[in-house]
């Protein structure tokens, strides 16, 4: 039991901020890849590396187990701060591989920004390990991967600005077509009637509320544009996460969409729940034993 | 000074600004996307679903697959063949075109008790909003076995 305690208090905030980012990444990575695997068998539509390279071998029978080992495998490294500089690099190439095999099957799920959350992290290991350890890696590791997430919004509000111009939130009051939409989308999926009579009830909301509509859309809109800042600080980004956070769990309520390849990494990265849960706990062990 | 300011700035937003240039140089290729979702609010958007010989739906997750993808298929596959699509601009061959390659990737490769019914319809419910109000428009795609 001392043991455990000692090694409790010996364990670095910056540690346990790290481990809050990547066990919960790693793990939400795994299922991703996993899922995609499991779910398509041919590249009917090649696209981006599969262009290049026939993707077709990700679901050869004899191979697929071998994918998810290797998968496995490297996740397991990553959780062990192994080969960190190799590891992060192979899971940016398997991700790359593995959604654009599901892109290539016509499925947008728009996990670009996942995929090179790993890369920014190896380009951390990378430069630690080329300027001679001079750099702060704890520090690095986790402002390049805020630094993906912030741009990541920042390219989505900027192509809204690049297509509709100021006008976007104007134009907002159409969204009722989208939302309607989104509920027949989940009546044609699974053939229930009430969601039609759901998103009846939105759009009539919608309409009735239409002010406040374009205020929204103003908010999300400076959000989305602005989100490059959170690189400058990371308690800065913890609260423009949140705020984020509130923006999807808007769209959700509204709209029924949550784009989860999205939602998760920012969540995790920006917020990072399980690093504070952690840090906290340390902090409340440590307070009881002394 | 300036020196001083360009280290500082790549260092807090240089990966981030490379991030950006991979879109700009390689443009919607994974890793590397604008994100476009919800870009502009057109007057116009497509919904498909598929139903049996008597018109009754049948649910796309019978096929294993959600509508959402469904549509992005739709999408993707005119692109991939340079078929103009949108604000009802498809021509009823082009439409019959894409309806079979939907048809062929998400009926004809699961086993399900569905995939022999007769008379298997693939349709494109359509949504225009005009004059404040939004206007359903349904048309056959494909019909298996034709």
């Amino acid at each position: 039991m001392k043991r455990v305690i000692n090694s409790i208090h010996s364990f670095q905030k910056d540690d346990i901020y790290w481990l809050g980012i990547k066990l919960p990444l790693i793990l939400y990575w795994y299922v991703l890849t996993k899922r995609v695997l499991e779910n398509y068998s041919t590249i009917p539509l090649p696209v981006g590396v599969c262009k290049l390279v026939e993707c077709d071998f990700l679901f050869f029978e004899e191979f697929k187990l071998g994918i998810v080992v290797v998968i496995a495998i490297t996740s397991i490294l990553y959780l062990a701060e192994r080969y960190m500089k190799w590891v992060t690099l192979l899971i940016f190439l398997i991700s790359v591989f593995v959604f654009t095999a599901e892109e290539a099957n016509g499925v947008l799920s728009r996990n670009g920004m996942y995929s090179f959350v790993f890369f920014a992290q190896s380009a951390a290991y990378w430069f630690h390990y080329l300027r001679s350890k001079q750099t702060n890696l704890n520090e690095s590791r986790v402002q390049f991967s805020i630094q993906i997430v912030g741009f990541s919004y920042f390219l989505s509000g900027a192509s809204k600005i690049l297509e509709s111009g100021l006008s976007w939130a104007a134009d907002g009051q159409r969204i009722t077509l989208q939302v309607l939409k989104s509920f027949y989308y989940n009546w044609a999926t699974d053939g229930k009637v009430e969601h039609i009579t759901k998103g009846e009830q939105i759009v009539k909301f919608i309409e009735e509320n239409s002010g406040s509509l374009e205020i929204m859309l103003w908010a999300s809109l400076l959000l989305e544009l602005f989100a490059f800042t959170t690189a400058v600080n990371i308690k800065y980004a913890r609260f423009y996460g949140v705020g984020l956070l509130m923006m999807h769990i808007g769209i959700s309520m509204t709209m029924d969409i949550l784009i989860m390849s999205f939602v998760v990494p920012m969540v995790i990265v920006l917020i990072n729940p399980l690093g504070l849960l952690l840090s906290g706990s340390q902090k409340a062990i440590i307070n009881a034993t002394r | 000074m300036i020196y001083k300011y360009l280290k500082y700035f790549i260092s807090v937003f240089g990966m981030g600004v490379f991030y950006c240039l991979g879109f700009v140089i390689l443009r919607e290729t994974h890793p590397f996307s604008r994100f476009p979702m919800y870009s502009s609010f057109p007057n116009w958007s497509y919904l498909f679903y598929f139903s049996d010989g008597e018109n009754e739906l049948i649910p796309s997750n019978k096929f294993n697959v959600n509508a959402g993808h469904v549509a992005h298929f739709y999408y993707s596959f005119a692109s991939a063949n340079d078929i103009v699509c949108g604000n009802f601009s498809e021509t009823t061959e082009e439409l019959h075109t894409i309806g079979k390659a939907m048809m062929s990737n998400y009926v004809d490769s699961v086993q399900t008790k569905y995939n022999s019914i007769e008379g298997l319809n693939l349709y494109r419910m359509g949504f225009l909003y005009q004059n404040d109000s939004i206007k359903i428009i349904d048309e056959l795609m494909y019909e298996k076995g034709n």
